[in-house]
């Protein structure tokens, strides 16, 4: 009896208690996908390639599942890609799978979320993941805390994850007009984010044309200096050498001061979702830093005579300074060298150490979404950031001489977007949007104007739907078109065919060999 | 000895008794057929919340199209679609509320506000549009006329009100006489011209009273298509929070 009074006093404390019973959940989804794309003639294949080729050969495994119990939730994404195409072999190579199999692992999400953390109404997400701001289609000037994923250009839009600490509140205060037909107000969400380490975006195969054709470098870098030295570079290739670049990325250390910060303040005003935000950190946008020219590996000739040269009595870049010709801001000096006596001849490579770097910045920007009822549902959208950074100097460094340029000053400037979408029929769904700055440009004086615009035309209950998507750059009248015809006729199954069409002028923005080829596609996808 | 052949056959032959015309039904009928339609708005939408998952099967000719399963949760005027199959949907989701639809499509990791302009396009190749899934009281946004009777059923015209977004400027409803449930809809435009039908059956009514049918047929009066809902579990009053129905539960999704 003792026993049991006992055992009645200690079972009501939690030690005793069951715990509650929670269903755990499991969602997954997945898919196989083949992606074949074909280069077609036209704009200029990278050096050493054939103009009409393979391009991509990818067979992809992607599983993302979702597991948890009640408010704490475990996101996971991850993707195995076997990249069809692989580069040169050496006999080693070809003795392991590794390098004649090549293959990618991705993961898009990799984190935990915990609702009503500490305070009901809180969110907590921890971890790898893409945070997606902006009201606009695909191109979002207020979308800074992912950089983007230029890899694959048939998909915009898409971004780098990263690894970020999330912290949203969202009031649970609403209010409606008397027949819920119109939310007053309604979601007022706070949300602030803290990158501990930079990611730099993904660039496609063809940027790093940029670094190998001077004509390209120019068109990226907008330098007097640097276009000097192109030109000197183009009369080193005339006499025989060569400029070897070798590009570097600096990214932002991993020190506390680097941490990138965000918040967000979005809410439903009035039938209107609107939101402002602000972001400390950086931009995923490559500015170059300086340019280091070495000449003491070259040889210069005249005729059968050794000007200077690694087994001549003077190297090239003693010279060159003992002729004072070494004058970084005239180029013209050195140029006269190579090109002013008939038969000057150039032997070796110039190696060329080129710095790249990611600029500070500050973004404010705001957002709003919205439906024209009065106008059949007319869809509506406008997102503006303003951008403030440091002046991006480039220093040209050569043998302890060094002369520097502002490339940009220090400043601001805004990158807009702004579109409108409809339904004219059922089957016949438009979208057109106005953009002020792409994805890569940075500075007041290089954010371009484009149209955008898409149109989805749908057959046979949504089984056949032709896409026909376009960009086009107002300045330069280079423009992207990219029709697909998506196919769903069997269960879980979607067979598309479609091109990437890149035209224009060979110095514009899309006609630029650095964008590369245009290309067909047919991409298969079972879905589970 | 008395011929009890007619009396056999009387009492072997009958037709079944009719089911008996629900109490309220004469009283609804003396108020007006609005009253009577806002009864039958009631009997389908008495509940706080509502879990309901049917799976659709889409049909072109006779000829099963696609298959889907989808679970929609709806408070009042709030309500959020979510598709478990096929896989390449598995995860969307769309929140309609006070008329604004927000969609999140699988494998993005964003809500996008969708404009009103999408009511028009039917849900993945089916015969219903998205407004059609918000119809369950028609109270609200339509007038009745009565239009007829037979032994069975109380036939209403229904009239939209000004100033009511719904697509249908009228509709014919059959409401059943012995419940009072809306079973049969005829939609039709502004021209007058019938665009499909929507047949409910298997009736069935849970311990607080509340109907709901087990199969749905929404066939398109234009052409040969139809599309078929069958409800494959139900929940009702569970308690789901107004927060529910917000943009972050869309989030949740893959």
């Amino acid at each position: 009896m003792r026993c049991l009074t006992v055992a009645t006093l200690l079972c009501p404390t939690l030690l005793c208690l069951p715990l509650a019973a929670s269903a755990r959940d499991f969602v997954y989804r997945g898919y196989l996908e083949s992606d074949l794309r074909l280069s077609l003639p036209g704009k200029p294949a990278p050096p050493g390639e054939d103009e009409v080729r393979f391009v991509r050969v990818d067979n992809t495994a992607r599983l993302t599942m979702r597991v948890g119990t009640g408010n704490v939730q475990g996101f996971f994404d991850v993707a195995l890609i076997y990249r069809g195409l692989y580069d040169d072999l050496g006999l080693d190579d070809i003795e392991t799978r590794g390098a004649l199999d090549p293959f990618d692992i991705e993961s898009d999400a990799l984190y935990i979320q915990v609702s009503d953390f500490l305070v009901r109404g809180l969110e907590l997400k921890a971890g790898r993941q893409i945070l997606e701001w902006g009201a606009a289609d695909k191109f979002n000037p207020t979308g800074v805390i992912n950089p983007y994923d230029l890899e694959d250009p048939i998909k915009f839009g898409e971004r780098v994850p990263n690894e970020m600490l999330v912290l949203s509140y969202t009031a649970p205060w609403h209010v409606a007009n008397e027949e819920e037909t119109l939310t007053i107000f309604d979601e007022l969400t706070f949300t602030a984010v803290a990158v501990p380490v930079f990611r730099p975006g993904q660039l496609p195969a063809s940027a790093g044309l940029v670094f190998t054709d001077p004509d390209l470098f120019v068109q990226f870098v907008d330098s007097p200096l640097l276009g000097e030295f192109v030109d000197l570079q183009k009369a080193f290739i005339d006499a025989g050498g060569n400029f070897a670049y070798d590009p570097t990325i600096e990214t932002p250390s991993f020190a506390l001061e680097n941490v990138q910060y965000a918040g967000k303040v979005g809410m439903t005003l009035v039938g209107v979702d609107v939101s402002a935000m602000y972001y400390r950190g950086y931009s995923d946008v490559l500015q170059a830093r300086s340019v280091n020219a070495d000449l003491s590996r070259i040889a210069v000739g005249i005729g059968t005579a050794t000007v200077c040269g690694p087994r001549a009595p003077s190297t090239c870049d003693a010279f060159i300074r003992d002729a004072g010709l070494l004058d970084l801001n005239n180029l013209d000096g050195l140029r006269n060298l190579l090109t002013g006596t008939e038969g000057t001849t150039v032997a070796g490579d110039v190696p060329v150490s080129i710095r790249l770097g990611y600029p500070k910045i500050q973004v404010v920007g705001f957002d709003a979404a919205t439906s024209l009822e009065f106008l059949d549902g007319l869809g509506l959208w406008a997102e503006a950031a303003l951008y403030f950074h440091d002046a991006q100097t480039l220093t040209l460094e050569a043998h302890g001489e060094t002369t520097e340029e502002t490339l940009i000053d220090e400043g601001s400037f805004w990158k807009v977007a702004a579109g409108t979408d409809y339904s004219l029929f059922s089957w016949w769904y438009l979208n057109v949007q106005y953009l002020h700055g792409f994805v890569d440009e940075f500075g007041a004086d290089n954010q371009d104007d484009y149209v955008v615009a898409g149109s989805d035309f749908k057959f046979f209950d949504n089984q056949l739907v032709l896409r026909l998507f376009g960009i086009f750059n107002l300045q330069d009248q280079s423009f992207v078109a990219y029709p697909r015809l998506m196919t769903s006729f069997w269960p879980n199954t979607q067979l598309d065919l479609g091109a990437l069409l890149l035209e224009g002028k060979d110095d514009s923005k899309f006609g630029t060999a650095a964008t590369g080829q245009s290309r067909v596609f047919l991409i298969g996808r079972y879905s589970f | 000895m008395k011929n009890l052949l007619p009396t056999l056959c009387l009492l072997l032959c009958a037709a079944p008794a009719a089911a008996a015309d629900d109490p309220l039904l004469a009283e609804l009928l003396a108020k007006g057929p609005e009253a009577l339609l806002v009864e039958a708005d009631k009997r389908i939408s008495n509940f706080q919340d509502q879990e309901l998952t049917v799976e659709m099967s889409i049909f072109s000719g006779g000829k099963l199209e696609q298959k889907a399963k989808l679970t929609t949760f709806t408070k009042g005027s709030a309500r959020i679609v979510r598709f478990d199959e096929p896989a390449d949907v598995r995860g969307m989701g769309i929140l309609i509320k006070a008329r604004a639809i927000y969609v999140k499509i699988p494998g993005s990791p964003k809500v996008r506000r969708v404009a009103g302009h999408s009511r028009k396009q039917g849900m993945m190749g089916s015969d219903y549009a998205f407004d059609d899934t918000s119809m369950l009281a028609l109270a609200e946004d339509y007038t009745a006329e009565l239009a007829g009777q037979t032994d069975a059923d109380v036939k209403l015209v229904l009239t939209r009100k000004p100033g009511s977004e719904m697509n249908y400027p009228k509709l014919e409803v059959l409401i059943s006489k012995s419940d009072l449930v809306r079973h049969h809809t005829r939609f039709f435009d502004d021209d007058g011209k019938e665009l499909k039908t929507e047949t409910r059956t298997e009736l069935r009514k849970n311990e607080k009273g509340h109907y709901t049918h087990g199969t749905v047929v929404m066939k398109d009066s234009q052409r040969d298509h139809h599309t078929e809902n069958k409800v494959v579990a139900e929940k009702v009053d569970q308690g789901l929070e107004d927060r529910f129905f917000q943009q972050k539960t869309l989030l949740k999704n893959l």
